[in-house]
């Protein structure tokens, strides 16, 4: 925690050097935050882009109150909450054809390089329910506490661990049957 | 079957690559949006003190809110409020502060004096920081010639310097922020150091970590605080010192610098604790 408030005091006092030690610190937990929540790579891609852009513009004046890293895995998971939500009204328009065609375009080459551990552990997390999903990459890549999770889930804390609870016996049983 | 924590262990150790050139990519758009951001123009444009003033009203704030939430909170035999009215009385003290990244880090460390005037000095590696309200000065402890302060150097020196007051709170602030929504006193389990220490338990609000501090039941005087997160180990440790009170030339860069051009003082262990004139 020292060395966010060090960070963000340094971005307040004009040293945008400090924007790319933040960069460096936080880019792979909420890319892989992102490509866990979103099943389109390149839109995850472009969620994690977005909120540190949207959070070099703020960094002047940005005071932090807790966790810089819980800050911006909060700010990755709104966003991917928004491009669920804009997915499935474009679905109900009838626009998912052209989505899928666009996806079907085949990926150009993107941002982040998937390990084949990763790939995995995304494949059994997209076998998840929504909430379910949300809470463990919150949890794991995102350093939130349960406390956290359910203020942004709107719900209680024990609702999230028994999310949690559920989702990690279901990935145990995914990630155990694929050996 | 794998147990639950192989399954965390699987999901936290995945890793995964980035592309360097939409990482350059990223990090131009990032500066644009800082350069660009309004705020960004007017802080630049207004210059540091602004920035100062600014910070200085936060901790000023944050102090007096923490100061009358830890004397309703703290119980016991010994107060918090004890501890704090009694460190404010002490001229001089000076504190080792060591911080690890992790759990397996080595810690770097650095030690700082105060006055009871509030002025600062501060050794960070190769450097003496010096500090008195908002002037700022640093040195190379080898050539004695002025640098650019180390930036966590800075983050200690102008944020304890800013309170303008001789406190526990400016040191607790600069540690985790103020924060404090519960301190709790516990007392040491161990019956026969419990005679001596009292402990005192901070939980910051939005984050695990946690902050401890170690005060003297005889003296109110606190030797220790610490803060810990449970997340991965990380760890700062402050530990405190008490002794005479140096002669104010100890805390004036002007003394430094004039010593360190003296071709006669050639020992940097002496540079870095001695006042000039004993040098």
């Amino acid at each position: 925690m020292v060395e966010d408030r060090v960070l963000v005091w340094r971005l307040n006092r004009g040293d945008a050097a400090a924007l790319s030690r933040v960069y460096e610190k936080y880019r792979d937990d909420l890319l892989r935050l992102a490509g866990s929540l979103l099943s389109d790579r390149s839109a995850a891609e472009d969620v994690v882009q977005d909120v540190f852009v949207r959070f070099a513009g703020l960094a002047p004046t940005f005071r932090l109150t807790g966790s810089l890293k819980g800050f911006l895995a909060t700010c990755v998971a709104n966003t991917a909450r928004n491009q669920l939500a804009a997915g499935r009204r474009r679905e109900m328009t009838g626009l998912e054809e052209a989505a899928g065609l666009a996806s079907n375009a085949g990926e150009p080459e993107g941002w982040a390089i998937y390990s084949e551990q990763f790939s995995r552990a995304r494949g059994a997390m997209a076998e998840l329910p929504a909430e379910q999903r949300e809470v463990v990459t919150l949890h794991l890549y995102g350093d939130l506490p349960f406390r956290q999770i359910a203020e942004w889930q709107k719900t209680s804390i024990k609702t999230v661990q028994s999310r949690y609870r559920y989702a990690l016996d279901k990935l145990r049983l995914l990630l155990s049957s694929e050996e | 079957m794998k147990p639950l924590t192989d399954i965390v262990r699987f999901i936290k150790g995945a890793s995964i690559g980035t592309r360097v050139a939409v990482d350059r990519d990223v990090l131009q758009r990032m500066r644009a949006a800082y350069d660009d951001s309004s705020q960004g123009r007017m802080m630049e444009h207004m210059g540091r003190r602004v920035a100062r003033l600014a910070v200085a009203a936060g901790v000023l704030i944050a102090l007096g809110a923490m100061m009358s939430h830890l004397s309703q909170l703290a119980g016991g035999s010994v107060a918090w409020a004890d501890v704090s009215r009694r460190f404010q009385a002490v001229p001089f003290f000076s504190v080792a502060i060591y911080m690890k990244q992790d759990a397996t880090a080595e810690p770097t460390q650095m030690e700082l004096w105060m006055s009871h005037e509030g002025r600062i000095r501060l050794r960070r590696g190769a450097q003496v920081v010096f500090a008195q309200s908002d002037r700022v000065k640093a040195y190379d402890v080898a050539s004695g010639q002025p640098v650019e302060p180390d930036g966590l150097a800075w983050f200690f020196v102008e944020k304890i310097a800013q309170t303008k007051e001789f406190s526990l709170e400016a040191i607790i602030e600069v540690m985790f922020g103020g924060h404090t929504t519960e301190v709790t006193p516990l007392i040491n389990p161990d019956a026969v150091i419990s005679q001596d220490v009292v402990v005192f338990h901070v939980e910051p609000p939005d984050t695990p970590e946690r902050v401890r501090i170690w005060a003297l039941r005889e003296s109110r005087l606190p030797i220790r605080i610490t803060v810990w997160d449970p997340r991965d180990g990380k760890s700062t440790d402050a530990v405190f010192t008490y002794f005479r009170e140096m002669p104010a030339e100890f805390f004036d860069p002007n003394a430094f610098e004039t010593s360190r051009q003296d071709p006669r003082v050639d020992r940097q262990v002496n540079a870095v604790f001695l006042p000039s004139a004993q040098i």
